[in-house]
Order: structure tokens, then sequence, then C-alpha cells
């Protein structure tokens, strides 16, 4: 796929081209109650997010994304830092990650609702514990995997505790931290939109479900159009934030 | 002997069960011992958080009552009726996908024009957040089972399909090479060496798909609030205020998560011995 000649390329867009062309006729002659056009989708996504108030919209989304990943990260990475560090605690934990970690979590999602009711903690704590796990599990696997003569070095040049954690475990895990952080990312995306379907009076997920309920149907699909662009968006910004922080592990691994 | 035999003989039988071996089956002993121990000190901090009231009693159950109610459900009762019914969804869709994934993942595999024509829809398709499609679902297949499974299907159909894609895409130029030398003929190759040699990578995607199947089930359940599957039990358990049995269902609900993740890893470290032995075979 990789190799594609540039013909090849233009097949592709050319049948997305062709397909979307056929969808919007067909959707104008037969006019599938449940199947709109994808301009008429398209041309809703103003009314979508404006409909609710500007800052109902995206922004709330947003925010919770942003709160609840800084809490994940920072549990995540000092929870699993700690298991990294002093091993033997690997071997009690384990079993209970595993299980947390397997329960779906949307499963979850009405316990916060009943915790906190329809509020920005309920959307945030979710959003926090649905995408620690990837956080922590490359946590504990980074800082166990830093190189012992690192550490070694470190004790002998006479670091202190503090200092052998921030200037050395820390930087070297960080790598795999960062992959964790990805994957945490496009978690918390679903987690948010999830938890704002189910109990929320804002947000996209939230005006998804809305105009889905009033059979406002060109709106649902301007709305799940928008969490794709958001997707995207999330992965862009965070290619970037990437070889900004790890430039100089990328450095590294291109030298040797 | 050859290597790859593993039939069982006497000297193997005797190896096994020699004193040279216990040790490892102990340290797999220490090891769930240790597990379990933490399991008892996770639960403990529990009960001593709600002792303490730093969490709130009123909303979350002590563990005994949870585990309890858990059992009774599941003997005889809904929770029982719906484990079957979020099971059944989630193994209906996960079928179905794997013959859309696989079938297309072949059709775009073999043919060179056919990847280029859709490789932009399924890059543009994939990552889409499958819970983002629940209100689009519920609009086409309203409330219910049709819908649960629609979603499953899915999101289960783009691992597959993109690990088939991969498998035949990726295969190794020397295994080709050599077929088409012995003058074998394209229909032949296709059946005979490439299939089974992505076979290893199509199981991976069906392996990633199956716990997405469950977790996508549950979310349908959630989300739609019907289907009276385990994402039924936990949303009607808690909206009506019965905290021990909201509880209990999330509980079941990650048992049957860690089950699944539990059965898939063992059965891909028989497939990756065998996809192995294969590649040793070949060299």
């Amino acid at each position: 796929m990789s190799r594609s000649k540039g013909s090849e390329v233009l097949l592709g867009w050319a049948v997305i081209g062709v397909g979307a062309g056929l969808w919007e006729v067909v959707a104008h002659v037969k006019g599938f109650r449940f199947l709109p056009a994808p301009t008429v989708v398209f041309s809703s996504i103003p009314t979508f997010i404006t409909r609710g108030g500007l800052g109902n919209v995206i922004v709330p989304s947003l925010w919770r994304v942003f709160v609840g990943i800084c809490i994940a990260s920072f549990a995540g990475v000092a929870v699993g830092i700690t298991i990294g560090y002093f091993s033997r605690l690997d071997a009690y934990s384990r079993a209970v990650i595993d299980f947390v970690r397997s329960i779906p979590v949307a499963a979850v999602v009405p316990l916060a609702i009943m915790m906190f009711g329809s509020t920005d903690t309920m959307s945030i704590s979710v959003i926090a514990f649905g995408s620690v796990w990837p956080i922590l599990v490359n946590a504990v696997d980074g800082s166990r995997r830093v190189d012992p003569v690192l550490i070694d070095t470190a004790r002998v040049s006479g670091l202190p505790n503090h200092g052998l954690l921030f200037r050395v475990i820390l930087p070297a895990s960080l790598p795999q931290i960062v992959a964790g952080l990805r994957v945490a990312l496009a978690i918390a995306l679903i987690m948010v939109i999830l938890s704002e379907m189910i109990g929320s009076v804002q947000g996209i997920g939230y005006h998804i479900v809305v105009a889905q309920r009033g059979f406002r149907v060109p709106q649902v699909y301007a709305g799940v159009l928008m969490i794709g662009i958001l997707g995207w968006l999330f992965h862009l910004a965070f290619r970037i934030l990437e070889r900004y922080v790890l430039a100089w592990h990328f450095a590294r691994s291109e030298r040797s | 002997m050859p290597e790859g035999d593993r039939r069982l003989t006497a000297s193997r039988l005797a190896r096994r069960w020699s004193p040279a071996s216990l040790p490892r089956s102990t340290a797999l002993g220490k090891r769930s011992a240790k597990g379990l121990a933490g399991i008892v000190i996770f639960a403990s901090l529990w009960e001593l958080l709600l002792v303490l009231r730093i969490v709130n009693p009123d909303f979350v159950p002590s563990v005994l009552p949870i585990v309890a109610d858990t059992a009774t459900n599941l003997r005889d009762g809904p929770l029982r009726e719906a484990v079957g019914i979020t099971l059944s969804a989630s193994a209906l869709g996960l079928a179905i996908a794997i013959v859309f994934g696989v079938s297309i993942g072949l059709m775009m595999g073999l043919s060179r024009w056919l990847n280029a024509a859709l490789s932009p829809v399924v890059e543009f398709m994939r990552p889409m957040p499958s819970v983002a499609l629940v209100p689009v679902a519920i609009l086409i297949f309203g409330l219910g089972f049709r819908m649960t499974v629609a979603l499953v299907v899915f999101a289960a159909t783009w691992p597959i399909l993109y690990n088939t894609l991969y498998g035949l895409t990726h295969l190794e130029p020397l295994l080709l090479d050599t077929a088409r030398a012995l003058g074998l003929t394209s229909s032949r190759i296709v059946a005979r060496v490439m299939v089974p040699a992505a076979l290893p990578s199509i199981l991976t995607g069906v392996r990633v798909s199956a716990s997405t199947a469950l977790i996508l089930a549950i979310t349908a359940e959630i989300i739609g609030g019907a289907g009276r599957g385990i994402g039924f039990y936990i949303i009607s358990a808690s909206f009506a205020g019965d905290f021990v049995r909201a509880f209990s269902g999330v509980f079941m609900a990650g048992l049957l998560g860690y089950l699944i993740n539990f059965l898939l890893h063992v059965v891909d470290r028989h497939i990756v011995a065998w996809s192995f032995g294969y590649h040793q075979q070949e060299k």
C-alpha cells in the first residue's frame, strides 16, 4: 500500500468521489430517511455546532478530555513507575490490574453517573479511568526496562534518589510512556463521547443523542463526522507533540 | 528424533516429572499466590476506604455483597440470561465480521487494483470510533439485538480486514518466487501458499476483534438502554438505584472480559508457536 503509484492513488480517490456522488444522487432521488446525502450532512455541521450554543458542544468535550488525560497521565506514570521500579510489587498488582483493565469501560459510566450525577466530574472520572491503563502498563514496562548500567552509573556518580527518578528513570521510560499516551488519547475521545451520550447535558456526544431522539438525521451524521475530524486532529497534534518532546530520542535512535 | 516431534514418549514423560522441572511449577504457584494476595489486599483497601468514609458507602457497596449478588443472579437469575444475550450478540457479530473482513481482505490482497480502489475508504473508516455510530445504528436498526450485532460487526471487521490484507501483502518474497519457480498455477499459489502464510496474521486480527466485540456489545446495550444484555442489566440497575446489582453487573462484565482475554492469550501463544515453527521449517 505504501508503494502505490500515482494512478492507483488517483483510483482510490476516484472511487471515493464516485461513491459519494452516487450516494448523493440516490439520496436525492429515492430519499432514504436514515441515509442523508453527503452535501446535506456537510452543510448541517454549522447547525450542529451552533444549535446547543457555540460554547456548549465542542468546548466542554475538549475540556473534559484535557483534564481527564492529565489525571490519567499523572496517576498512570506515578503508579506505573512505582510498580516498575519496585519489581516485587508487580506479582501482587498484576492480577488486580489485569482484571480491572478488562472491564469494558462503558460499563463504569452508569456507576459514575450514580456517584457524581450528570456533571463534568462524572465525565472526567470516566475518561481518566478508561485512559489510565495504557499509560500505566507502558510506564511499568518502560521503567522496568531501563538499562541497569544507566542506573548504576547514576548511583556511582552520586545522584540522589529524586535525581535518579527525574533525571534517569523518567526520561528513559518516556518514549514508551508516550506510546501509551497515544493509545490513551484515542480512548479518551471515545470515553468523552460515551459519557456524554449516557449522562450529560453538554458536549458533542450529548448533542448527537439529542439529534437522534429528535430524528434530526443529518445532524446525527454531522456529529459523527465531527468526532472523526476531532480524532484526526488529535492524532495530528499528538504527532507534533511527540516530535517536540522526544526529539532527543529520535535523534539518538537515528545516530545508532 | 526430529525436533518438531511432540509425541509423548517415556523419556519425555520422565523429564517432565523430574525434580529438575519442579521449580518452574512452584514458581508459577508462587506467582498466582501473590496475585491472589494482591486481590485480597485490593478488596481490603476497598473496605477500608468505605469504613473510613473516604468513599461514600451510600453509593459504593462493599465487596462481599457484590460477589454474593453476582453468584446468586448468575445461578438462576436475570444475570445469567444477560450474559447469554451479550455473549451471543458478540459471537454472532464476530462471525459475520470474520466473513466480511476475510473476504474483503482477500480480494484487496489479491488484486492490486481493488486494493488501490478501496484502501482510501478503509483508511477513512477504520479510525472512526464505533461508539460514535451507536446513534446512527439506533436510527437504522432501532433498539435491540440487531442494533447491537450491527455495531459489533462494524467494529470487529476492521482489525480482521486489515490483518488479512497485511498478511497477504507482507509475504516473504522468497516464498512466492519458489512457488512460481516450481511452476505452480496462480490459483494454487493463492490457495496453498499465500493464504496459509497469511493465516497467523488473519488470526491475530480475529483475536483483536474478539475482545472488541464484547466491549462494543456492552457499550451498545448501555447507550441504547435496551437488548436485555449485561449493559442493560447494569444501566437499569443503576437507574433504579440498586447499587449492589449495578456493581455486580460491572464485576461480571470485567470477569467476562478477563476470561476472553485469557483464552485469547492462550490461543495466541499456540498460534505464535505454530507460525514460528512454520517459518523455521521454511528456512
